[in-house]
Formats: C-alpha cells, sequence, structure tokens
C-alpha cells in the first residue's frame, strides 16, 4: 500500500532523512516512533505531498507521488500535527468547502458530512463557528477533514497529543474502528497508544529507520535470553528437582499458587526451544495450564532499541 | 471551475470575516470622501470637468494611500496560513498551487474594486453638478480609461503584496516590507519623472512611475506599453510567488 525507497531529505544543508525504505501493508496500523526530532513529521509530510524528497521514491497505491501527485493525495487522509483549521469557518462550512476541494460530488456533500459527524463523535455540538471548539473537539473536526472523502490511506501526525485521557480514548476507538478498511500510519510519542492500536512498529531515530516489525517482534527485538511463564502441577519444593536437568533452562523465579501448583518464570536461550521445554515437562508426567513467553513492554524495547543505537555510534 | 470557485468563496468568507477589512474600508472611504470633498470645492470654483476628473482618479489622498490600503489587506493571504498550518492542509489535497495563488489573487482584486464603489456616488453628484452645462460625463472615455488606470494599478499592487505575504510568516513583515516596495516605487519613479534637471532620468522615471500612469489615464492616454507594463509585472510576480511557495514548501 505504501512504498517508500531510499529517500532522503534535507532543509539548508542539514539532513534530516538518509535513504529510508519501509513499507506499510493495506489495513494495517503502523506506528511510527522515535524522539524528538528524529524525522517523522518530515516522514509524514513526504507521505502526504506536502513535502518533495530531495531522493528516492514514495509509492501509494502503485502511485508515484511525484509523478501523480494529484492521484495520490485524493487517496489520503492527512491530519497534520497540531491540528490547523480555518478558526474563521463553521464546522459544517469547513466540512463542505473541505469536501468540495478533495472531490466528493457535491449531491453527497450533505449526506457525507453526517455521516463523518457521526463517525467523529461530533454532531452533538451542532454547528459552532470553529474558533469555539476545545482542543478535542478541534481534533476530531481534523479527523472528519481527513476522512471526509473516504481516503484509503490515513496518515496522522501525533493525533492525540495535548488531549485529554477521554479525548485520548475516543480518538484511539475512532483509529481502531477505522483499520478494517484503511491503512493507516500515526506517529507519536505515547507508547501506550502503540500497544493498543498498533500492529505494526516502525522507528526511526536521527534520520534513519532503526526497526520496522511487527510489535511482538518489536518488543523482542533486541532480546537475547527468552523469559517463560508457567503454571505447574507441582508443589513448590519440587520445582527446583523438575528444571535442574533441563540444561537450556535456567529458573529465575518460582511462587505457590496452592499446595498442588505452582508458578515459575523460566529463562531460555531460543525462542524455539519453549516447544521443547513444553516436550519435556510432559513426559515427566507433569501438568501444565499456562505456558506464556514475556515480552518486553513496548516502552522497554524503545528505550533499549535507542541506547543500542546509541552505542553503535 | 468549481474548486476554484470554492477557494474564492472561502478567501473572501475569510477575509470579510476580518474587523481588519471594515477598518479598511472605512479609512480608504474617508480618504476618497475628503478627496471629494475638495473636488467639489473646485467644482465650485469653476474648474473644468477633464481637470475634475483627473483630481478624482489621481488626487494625493488616494494615490499616496493606496500602497497602505493594499499592503494592509494583502498581507494576512500567505503570512497567516503560513503561520497557522493551514497551507499545509490546502497543499495536501489534489489542487494546484496556481489554482490556490489565483483564488487569493482574486479574492483580493474584489476587495480591491469594492474599496472603489462610494466613486459611482462621486461620479453620479459630479455628473448632475454638470449636466446644467451640457457636459454629461457618463458617456466620456475619460472614465473607462481612467478605471483602467485604478484597476492596472490594483493589480501591479496586489501581486506586491501577495508576493510580500508568501515569503514571511508574520502579516506585520509582510505588510512593512509590501508597504515599503510599493511606496518606493511611487516615489522614487514620481521623482526621477519630475526631475527637470537630467532628461534620461525624467524619461526613466515617467516610464515606471505609477503617479504618471494615473495621470495620463484620467486624461484618456492609453498607452499599451503601460498596459503590457502592468500585466507583465503583474504576471511574474505571481510566478515567483508561486515559485516561493514551492522552494518553502516542496
Amino acid at each position: 500500500m505504501i512504498n517508500v525507497n531510499s529517500v532522503s531529505k534535507s532543509f539548508s544543508k542539514s539532513q534530516v532523512l538518509h535513504s529510508i525504505s519501509f513499507e506499510v501493508k493495506q489495513n494495517r496500523i503502523v506506528g511510527l516512533l522515535g524522539p524528538n526530532g528524529a524525522g517523522k513529521t518530515t516522514i509524514m509530510r513526504l507521505l502526504s505531498g506536502y513535502l518533495s524528497p530531495d531522493s528516492g521514491n514514495i509509492e501509494i497505491h502503485g502511485f508515484n507521488i511525484l509523478s501523480h501527485p494529484n492521484k495520490v493525495k485524493s487517496k489520503i487522509g492527512y491530519l497534520p500535527e497540531n491540528c490547523p483549521l480555518y478558526d474563521e469557518m463553521k464546522v459544517d462550512e469547513f466540512l463542505k468547502y473541505r469536501a468540495i476541494l478533495k472531490g466528493v460530488l457535491p449531491r453527497l456533500v450533505r449526506k457525507r458530512i453526517i455521516e463523518i459527524k457521526d463517525q467523529c463523535c461530533i454532531s452533538d455540538i451542532g454547528n459552532p463557528i470553529i474558533r469555539s471548539l476545545s482542543k478535542g473537539y478541534r481534533q476530531r473536526v481534523g479527523f472528519a477533514d481527513a476522512l471526509i472523502h473516504n481516503p484509503e490511506v490515513l496518515i496522522l501526525d501525533e493525533p492525540t497529543v495535548g488531549l485529554d485521557p477521554h479525548q485520548i480514548i475516543i480518538v484511539r476507538n475512532l483509529i481502531s474502528d477505522l483499520s478494517n478498511d484503511h491503512t493507516i500510519l500515526l506517529s507519536t510519542h505515547i507508547m501506550q497508544e502503540v500497544e493498543s492500536i498498533c500492529d505494526d512498529v516502525i522507528m526511526i531515530n536521527k534520520g534513519d529507520i532503526i526497526a520496522s516489525d511487527t510489535k511482538y517482534n518489536f518488543c523482542n527485538k533486541l532480546k537475547k535470553i527468552q523469559t517463560v511463564y508457567l503454571e505447574i502441577n507441582a508443589n513448590i519444593n519440587d520445582i527446583e528437582f523438575i528444571f535442574s536437568d533441563i540444561s537450556f533452562a535456567n529458573l529465575v523465579f518460582k511462587e505457590s499458587i496452592n499446595d498442588v501448583w505452582s508458578c515459575v518464570n523460566i529463562e531460555i536461550l531460543n525462542q524455539n526451544l519453549i516447544e521443547d521445554l513444553f516436550e519435556i515437562i510432559y513426559e515427566k508426567k507433569y501438568k501444565l495450564r499456562a505456558l506464556k513467553p514475556l515480552v518486553n513492554s513496548l516502552e522497554e524495547s524503545y528505550l533499549d532499541i535507542i541506547k543500542h543505537e546509541d552505542s553503535k555510534k | 471551475m468549481k474548486i476554484f470557485s470554492c477557494l474564492l468563496k472561502k478567501e473572501l468568507r475569510i477575509l470579510f470575516y476580518s474587523p481588519l477589512a471594515y477598518i479598511i474600508l472605512f479609512i480608504f472611504w474617508i480618504l476618497s470622501g475628503l478627496n471629494f470633498y475638495w473636488l467639489l470645492t473646485k467644482i465650485a470654483d469653476g474648474e473644468r470637468m477633464m481637470v475634475i476628473l483627473q483630481l478624482l482618479f489621481c488626487g494625493p489622498l488616494i494615490i499616496f494611500s493606496l500602497p497602505v490600503i493594499v499592503s494592509l489587506f494583502t498581507m494576512r493571504f500567505f503570512a497567516e496560513e503560513q503561520k497557522l498550518g493551514t497551507l499545509e492542509i490546502c497543499f495536501t489535497i489534489p489542487i494546484s498551487k496556481l489554482t490556490l495563488v489565483l483564488s487569493k489573487y482574486i479574492a483580493s482584486l474584489i476587495f480591491y474594486i469594492v474599496l472603489w464603489l462610494p466613486y459611482i456616488f462621486y461620479l453620479i453628484i459630479i455628473n448632475s453638478l454638470y449636466l446644467s452645462s451640457g457636459i454629461v460625463i457618463f458617456n466620456s472615455g475619460l472614465l473607462f480609461t481612467g478605471f483602467l488606470g485604478i484597476l492596472l494599478i490594483g493589480l501591479f499592487y496586489i501581486s506586491i503584496g501577495l508576493l510580500m505575504s508568501s515569503l514571511t510568516s508574520n502579516q506585520v513583515i509582510a505588510a512593512v516590507s509590501s508597504f515599503g516596495t510599493l511606496f518606493v516605487i511611487l516615489i522614487v519613479f514620481m521623482l526621477m519623472g519630475i526631475n527637470n534637471d537630467n532628461q534620461s532620468m525624467r524619461i526613466i522615471g515617467k516610464y515606471f512611475s505609477t503617479f504618471h500612469h494615473l495621470f495620463d489615464f484620467s486624461r484618456g492616454i492609453i498607452d499599451s506599453r503601460i498596459i503590457i507594463y502592468y500585466l507583465s509585472f503583474s504576471l511574474w510576480s505571481i510566478f515567483l510567488t508561486l515559485n516561493i511557495l514551492n522552494w518553502k514548501h516542496g
């Protein structure tokens, strides 16, 4: 759906992006993570067609953004950082104006405005002047603008920044609802946001892509040792004996649940050995009622990767 | 065309939403009213109709206030949008930058024409005053050339105003720089045009002086070179504005 190939961008001698490449698949929600000044907004602006790359090419839905800018722009809904809107206009007037510019048929504009206001939970405010709206409502009007022409791709630059927790939940639910029939790329600093709504993660630091993977793989990217949580049908006193002869497993934590069940954390060197561990315990005639690989939180992984990259440089 | 009219309507809506637009209209109408009052005293003194029309179109209050007035209403067009970030949502939809620039240009031109609306009443009054002498000014080609001169100068001034507005995100800087540019063009060439010491300087000054051009137009003189000069300069300024926007946001 989105193909970015060897794209570079610089502003007055300072190179912001160094030949970056990544791909976003159809109907996925992809979180673009990175520290301040990493180049996230520049990527968003390049994808939306606001900026042009110095080199490399960007394809959205098979169309090159430089050779077919209008075709690409008609397939994109873009919500910039800080959500700029025309304060002097009324909500309906603004949405009508944007719908016409984005090519919505005039006879469908009215209907589309009603639909999109419902979808973005702004029907209840009526038709006030934009200047009088709270930050949360402004953000949702921005969303409505990005969605008014029913684009296939949504590019959202920090969509929840500055919102209160209730508004954040509304916006996150909206993004999750949209993921069924939209491809979404969102940039954010908030790890819980990525954790709760994104399928994949792209991480950028100082203009380079340093990780691009599924959320699960991203969380385990730098993890050499896998920790597994088990609930085993054994008394706490037998636990050490059970795992003592499994060479690849290291018992790091044990606790009694009751007289016959215990829970343990086991470190193993390779994720593939989880199956072997399961088999060995089965052969020893112990029952398992839970076996779960423990993954890093996204925040831990993010910090680990940043630290790792900085130490490499 | 539908997209252009949509953009134009929005520009006019935002322009007339601002109190500044009404302040500008009020100031210019006061100045043109004072100019008209001065003309009435001239008419009472028995001044000829041709001189009256010259003073109506290029009275000092009008000619010197225009650079300020145009700078004030063109300053916000790009500067404000760059400051608020709304230019970003304009450039990420399938419309061309030229359409956007032209919509702002035409909106400015419509506002500029609204500035001159009181002239209809002034001309009706002047016409009724001269009617007793058997002179009908509404049939005069002088009116056409006078308004043509006003229109051409408007096109030129607005293009400079928009160009300066595209250079910065600060409205005050945009207004001051466009006023400075227009005022220097007005004063320098006007002074060069009335310089009697140096013949070649006077010719160059007269060729570029807005004051001399308006004076000629109000006397019914149409010089195709002057029309081409204003139109080509306006087109060049629009082209430059487009390039600045491409350079800043491309």
